[in-house]
């Protein structure tokens, strides 16, 4: 069963001008993006920057107010939601950010960044506050005489279980995680992936993780979805996506990971250029400025997104 | 041939909270036409190594207390700021991580190529444009002859690295020290500049010394590998040896900890623990918190550097098939 539905999702921002501050043209940062995430489940979303994965994932949880689409959560319309409605629901959605630097503020101590919500939300209250906050931060391989210090004292690696301690706080059902282990290093890095996995397990959470390293998500991820300039231009469950990509886009992200062994002697796809920018994205297919495979049809005529094999699906006129 | 060889290299940095040895007896040697990859995480001493050697950390708190830096024979550290200006830039370039804050904004990019080539090289404002032009079109950007007048805002990540590679190798440097050179750049974008540095090494014949916390972008270009920890050398062997036979308990911890498209769903490898505290650094093995493998001797005994053949390898493990240590070379 589906616990988040988004359709159709559309996001521009305005680029205004002058005095005046006159609306001159819209930035696509997410162009009518549509995907599905069954509970329990790790839903992949991957990019460049400014392919507009974050905005999604901000829109999905409304933290950004999306121009138009549909957004479902666990039955519940989000759009249809005001203010007050929202932060009753909260709780159950979260989000664990990429820099556990500026996530976390400074002025508080972890057991009030932990707690904060527990509290706000009357989950907790006091010395059950209190050790709730020790059992997390038990439970993210912290120590529970962590509630007192602030963040600065620790690494960012520790911050990054800070930030996954308040998320879960809530007992939330769903939570965005953005790029949460792109700042860490290596081998920081494979803990924290690890702990995403073993708290899935424990406490039946649904994720979206949105990342730029396709590694990384390939690890974690039962689907993937893959963005280019505001739009999905493929989405394949995460083993088939690897094995079998279709998209020239997809290809070339994976061809682009190092592989890390110098015998791995792997295909080489280099695009040429940079990504365009989303004011003014190409025409047609947004990708054929760098496609290899681009005919003069890609330039005019705008792919859809089609089911391409069982759940595998894919933009693009040339496959 | 070698052509830099850094002996025991050891600097200290003086904070409030006490002296940090950033770099700690450090040791390796760069040969004519070979790129070297020096490997380790945030912290490990990599970029202070590599600012050691263009002696970029003069006016900081920090000293350089022990060591040489050999380059073509002549020792760096006993250059005066003067002699040290004719090796920056023409015999030696660094690439810097951050494209975007290594130019200057307020001069076009035209103008930063020019005044280097007029400095190192003595050419003329019309030779030196002309020559500009040349290197942006050498590094692949499209209409160099308009790029080289504008702006670095007017560019792109990918492209302002390219311009800064440019100006790095307008001299024609015999050793070019990248740090992080794709670090905050796109992959598709990386895979563009790993592609042109490989070519132009080939092209120049330059040696390269490449700084990176990134494996696999150390697996695809580098012949050799030396892998930092804590300040220390843990490990120096051939790219092959180290993604294929590493000694080091932290070599093989950080590679099997790195998830690639082969690895199954599931457990990821980890190395518990986290990198030391500068300032009370642990005694013994450095890594022996974090290794699996510790015994006690671990504890109590630094290892050093000890030759197996062609590779070397800093662990206790290894202690007794060795052929003597590193330093007593």
């Amino acid at each position: 069963m589906s616990l988040l539905e988004v359709r159709h999702l559309v996001k521009w921002f305005t680029v205004s001008r002058g005095t005046l501050r006159r609306t001159v043209s819209y930035l696509k940062a997410v162009d009518d993006v549509s995907l599905d995430i069954d509970e329990g489940k790790t839903f992949g979303l991957v990019g460049e920057s400014g392919c507009g994965k974050t905005t999604l994932g901000r829109s999905i949880l409304r933290l950004e107010q999306p121009t138009s689409g549909d957004v479902v959560f666990d039955g519940i319309d989000l759009m249809k939601l005001n203010a007050k409605e929202l932060r009753h629901l909260r709780p159950r959605m979260q989000a664990v950010f990429q820099d556990p630097y500026s996530s976390l503020n400074p002025r508080l101590t972890v057991g009030e960044i932990v707690g904060e919500a527990v509290e706000f939300h009357g989950i907790a209250r006091g010395r059950e506050r209190r050790e709730l906050v020790s059992d997390l931060l038990r439970r993210v391989g912290l120590e529970p005489s962590h509630a007192g210090r602030y963040p600065h004292e620790f690494s960012g690696g520790q911050r990054q279980r800070i930030g996954i301690a308040r998320a879960l706080a809530v007992k939330p059902k769903l939570v965005v995680c953005d790029e949460p282990v792109s700042a860490l290093d290596v081998s920081v890095q494979s803990q924290i992936l690890n702990l995403f996995q073993e708290l899935q397990e424990e406490f039946k959470v649904t994720y979206l993780f949105i990342a730029h390293g396709l590694n990384v998500v390939k690890h974690v991820s039962d689907q993937v979805g893959v963005m280019y300039l505001g739009k999905m231009v493929e989405m394949a469950p995460s083993e088939e996506l690897y094995r079998s990509s279709l998209h020239p886009y997809t290809k070339a992200l994976i061809s682009a990971i190092p592989a890390p062994n110098p015998r791995q002697n792997q295909e080489r796809i280099i695009l040429e250029g940079d990504v365009p920018s989303a004011v003014d994205p190409p025409s047609g297919c947004r990708f054929h400025t760098r496609c290899w495979l681009a005919r003069e049809e890609c330039r005019s005529s705008e792919p859809e997104l089609r089911e391409a094999g069982p759940g595998h699906y894919v933009a693009c006129l040339r496959v | 041939m070698t052509l830099l060889e850094v002996q025991d290299l050891t600097t200290e940095f003086r904070t409030e909270d006490g002296i940090v040895r950033a770099v700690d007896g450090v040791s390796f040697h760069v040969v004519r036409g070979e790129t070297l990859g020096l490997v380790g995480e945030s912290g490990s001493g990599k970029s202070v190594t590599s600012l050691c050697i263009m002696r970029l950390l003069q006016g900081t708190s920090a000293r350089t207390t022990r060591g040489r830096i050999l380059f073509e024979g002549e020792d760096l550290l006993k250059k005066d700021e003067s002699g040290m200006r004719h090796i920056r830039g023409n015999q030696i370039s660094m690439i810097f991580q951050e494209p975007m804050t290594s130019l200057n904004p307020v001069l076009t990019v035209g103008f930063q190529i020019i005044e280097a080539l007029k400095i190192h090289e003595g050419l003329t404002d019309a030779e030196a444009s002309e020559k500009a032009v040349e290197l942006l079109r050498m590094v692949g950007i499209p209409s160099p002859d308009r790029r080289v007048k504008e702006f670095p805002h007017r560019l792109s990540g990918g492209m302002r690295q390219r311009v800064m590679i440019a100006m790095a190798l307008s001299c024609s440097p015999k050793l070019l020290i990248a740090d992080e050179p794709t670090t905050a750049l796109d992959v598709t974008v990386q895979a563009q500049i790993l592609d042109l540095m490989r070519r132009l090494k080939i092209e120049l014949g330059m040696s390269i010394l490449l700084i990176t916390h990134d494996l696999g972008v150390i697996a695809g270009m580098a012949h050799r590998v030396a892998v930092m920890y804590a300040g220390q050398i843990v490990e120096v062997a051939s790219a092959d040896d180290i993604f294929n036979a590493p000694l080091h308990p932290y070599t093989e911890g950080l590679l099997y900890s790195i998830p690639t498209l082969d690895t199954p769903r599931g457990k990821l490898h980890v190395i518990e623990g986290t990198v030391p505290d500068p300032i009370h650094m642990p005694p013994g093995c450095r890594f022996h918190p974090r290794c699996a493998e510790a015994s006690p001797r671990c504890r109590l005994q630094m290892p050093h550097l000890i030759h197996l053949g062609d590779r070397s390898v800093a662990c206790l493990k290894y202690a007794n098939g060795g052929t003597g240590e590193a330093s007593a070379q």
